[in-house]
């Protein structure tokens, strides 16, 4: 499954220009090109990058920096790994995620790696309004039923529904897509009695061959709370193996 | 010997430091962090007469300004460095009645204001060293081992920190001291991992202030002997070897510790001719076999280890004068004083029910202090289940977490059940966690032993020694 980072960074973010969806396509097809661009064969193969994370709600403001590091594994789940750089209480501070079910955290105050289960995924990340969830836009397809509701000159809106059986968090989600990129710019997510929960906006920019989200903006509408995610210095396919995503490197102090 | 170890050490570091300069990238400036806290704690009631402590209800228990100074930093990209220092400072005097509060020799408040530095660690850690997959890292530092979530019975190389369990201060309890030694890592691929460690010290344990007098209770004498019973050798210091993969998604490890236990176990008692009492404390050398492994199911985190201990057939010993014809003669007897072999273990399993709502749970066999004595050992000198250095006992160690405003606010209602065979106690942790800002948290909570046989069970001891307590924690 495709609930990783690099996924939603990826997915968030790339885009090959040449791969484009038609005007004339319809939700299905929609779908699986957003799904291609966020951790299938048209997203980077790998992806890092500097977080800065900023939660406001009502006059209180908090910022969160990570360091992220993200390979798209196709067909198989991503490997992600995450270095807390602030707020000092969680400096250094790493996450490692090779599987929807093999996840550790690593505690420098105890020098310390531990397992963690994946029942945590429950919880938002960092105390934001993104959940583990949010942060793993990738198939969509997997999950949601596809119908297009309203097409304009520039994006198609789609509104996924999610299937039986599914244990993702939003019942519904209203999805717009741009036409030029194939990518989601906006997207609305419902709770299972029909409200507005939450909503994003995705900003992209280019980085190499593909177009890779720079910034998203979540509101949690019950919370009335707002979280901003922007992506710095972004690098991608720079052949990241796998000797990143092990241990040695979840212990590993961050540099600079 | 040890000397030519420390020698070799300092040649292969330079050897490696040597090597590594050859790589390219910039030193980066050092990285200062720290910690300021406070934590302080008061009896919830009177105890006059207490096995470990005496006390009147409102009466400090333990208070401490602490602040925490690391610097870390690198060389280059395979050579990096950690030093941390901790003071801790006595809001309160240490004067002895009729005693001025005169200033130390060099005019400093020592007396009036006291005050401890200490160097928790100082290590230099150099990637790639001599062959690629090989990190060292040489000086002071924590190597923690195990899966468990603190009670681990693998995690052998550093001494359990006995003095800050007794302060019932959450953010030590169960906590190890770093040591001095050459730490290996080698990672051939994958999930694999092949460490090796050796020490260039023994362990001991930091014992609560007060223990000669707290042991004299135990074991009324007139003298105390501390027999370390160890050679300054390299060889023969403390050392262990651990081998760590991840066959079918679950996490297993393998290891073997060489040396001492850390604390200090009762040998001999001598009544002797003048009826003076002497009581030997000696620090047993010991294999520990380990087995470690985590995994999930279901969304279900789940841990074991388990620890084989080996400890070094000696004997103990009692000897009491006895009336023979009229004549004073020393009756002695010596006897086994441990098990030739011993389990220690360890099961736990945490779920997050979300919502905020979490649980961890453990089993344990074998508290940290707790050792399987030969039989005639512990009838001799008493020894059972329910009593600190007693024979090992069950306990089950739950923590239920409910966390909300954003994770601004953390409710915690930790516990912990002793079964034995000479009863149970049952004790009870809540804890209140407040995030008034980023990196700046209050904390208050409570330590009460609600059930248990004061005399016959480990816990049940502290039935009339609660605790409340309150600080608060701010990291830079």
């Amino acid at each position: 499954m495709k609930h990783h980072f690099l996924s939603f960074m990826a997915a968030v973010l790339l885009f090959a220009l040449s791969a484009a969806p038609s005007p004339a396509q319809d939700a299905a097809a929609i779908l699986a090109g957003v799904d291609a661009r966020t951790g299938g064969n048209l997203a980077p193969k790998d992806m890092q990058s500097s977080m800065v994370m900023t939660i406001s709600q009502g006059s209180t403001v908090k910022v969160r920096e990570i360091r992220a590091w993200t390979r798209n594994n196709q067909g198989k789940d991503d490997d992600r790994l995450m270095k807390f750089v602030s707020p000092a209480d969680v400096r250094d501070v790493g996450f490692l995620v090779l599987s929807d079910d093999t996840m550790y955290i690593y505690l420098p105050e105890f020098k310390r790696t531990r397992r963690i289960a994946s029942s945590n995924r429950k919880d938002s990340f960092m105390s934001s309004d993104f959940s583990y969830d949010d942060l793993g836009t990738g198939d969509f397809a997997v999950s949601y039923d596809p119908a297009l509701k309203e097409e304009n000159a520039s994006a198609w809106v789609l509104e996924l529904k999610r299937k039986a059986g599914s244990d993702k968090t939003y019942a519904r989600i209203v999805m717009t897509v741009d036409k030029q990129k194939g990518m989601p710019v906006k997207s609305e997510m419902y709770d299972e009695a029909g409200r507005l929960w939450k909503s994003a906006e995705q900003t992209y920019t280019s980085v190499g061959n593909y177009s890779v989200m720079s910034l998203v903006k979540m509101t949690d509408h019950k919370k009335n709370s707002t979280t901003t995610l922007e992506f710095k210095d972004m690098k991608v396919d720079k052949g990241v193996g796998d000797d990143l995503f092990t241990e040695r490197n979840l212990v590993r102090k961050i540099q600079g | 010997m040890k000397k030519i170890a420390s020698f070799l050490s300092l040649l292969f570091l330079a050897w490696g430091i040597s090597a590594a300069q050859e790589t390219t990238a910039a030193a980066n400036k050092p990285e200062i962090s720290g910690r300021v806290r406070l934590f302080s704690s008061l009896y919830a009631a009177d105890n006059p007469d207490g096995l470990f402590f005496t006390h009147e209800a409102g009466q400090f228990a333990f208070r401490r300004a602490e602040v925490r100074l690391k610097i870390a930093g690198s060389v280059n990209d395979r050579v990096s460095y950690g030093v941390r220092f901790d003071a801790f400072s006595y809001p309160g005097d240490l004067l002895d009645s009729g005693q001025f509060p005169e200033s130390a020799f060099l005019g400093s408040p020592a007396s009036s204001e006291h005050f401890e530095l200490g160097l928790y660690e100082g290590w230099v850690k150099v990637g790639d060293f001599l062959i690629s997959g090989l990190d060292l890292t040489a000086g002071k530092q924590r190597i923690s081992w195990g899966t468990a979530d603190k009670v681990g019975v693998v995690d052998n190389l550093n001494p359990i920190d006995f003095a800050n369990f007794l302060s019932f201060d959450p953010d030590y309890f169960f906590e190890r001291r770093p040591q001095t030694g050459i730490n290996l890592e080698y990672y051939p691929g994958g999930a694999w991992k092949i460490q090796l460690v050796g020490l260039l010290q023994h362990q001991v344990s930091p014992l609560p202030f007060g223990y000669a007098a707290l042991a004299d209770k135990f074991f009324p004498m007139d003298d105390i002997v501390v027999e370390k019973g160890w050679e300054d050798s390299a060889l023969k210091t403390a050392w262990g070897i651990r081998v760590a993969a991840r066959p079918l998604g679950i996490d297993l490890g393998l290891s073997y510790y060489r040396g001492n236990l850390s604390l200090p176990y009762l040998r001999s008692f001598d009544l002797g001719l003048g009826q003076t009492s002497q009581g030997t404390f000696y620090y047993p050398r010991a294999g520990i076999w380990g087995l470690d492994l985590a995994g999930e199911a279901g969304g279900v985190g789940f841990w074991a280890e388990a620890a084989y201990v080996v400890p070094e057939e000696i004997d103990g010993l009692i000897a009491f004068p006895v009336y023979v014809d009229r004549n004073i003669v020393m009756y002695k007897r010596s006897f086994p004083l441990f098990e030739k072999g011993f389990w220690k273990y360890v099961l736990g399993a945490d779920y997050n029910f979300g919502g905020g709502f979490s649980l961890n749970i453990q089993f344990l066999h074998g508290f940290f202090d707790e050792v399987d004595y030969g039989e005639e050992a512990a009838e001799t000198f008493g020894f059972r289940t329910g009593m600190f250095y007693g024979e090992p006992g069950n306990y089950v160690l739950g923590r239920l977490e409910y966390k909300f405003a954003r994770d601004t606010v953390k409710l915690k209602f930790g516990g912990l059940v002793e079964t034995t065979s000479n009863g149970s106690a049952f004790v009870i942790m809540p804890e209140a966690e407040f995030r008034i800002a980023d990196a700046f948290n209050l904390v208050c909570g409570a330590f009460a032993a609600v059930s248990g046989d004061r005399q016959m069970t480990k816990f049940g001891s502290f039935r009339d020694d609660g605790q409340i307590y309150a600080g608060f924690r701010l990291d830079f």
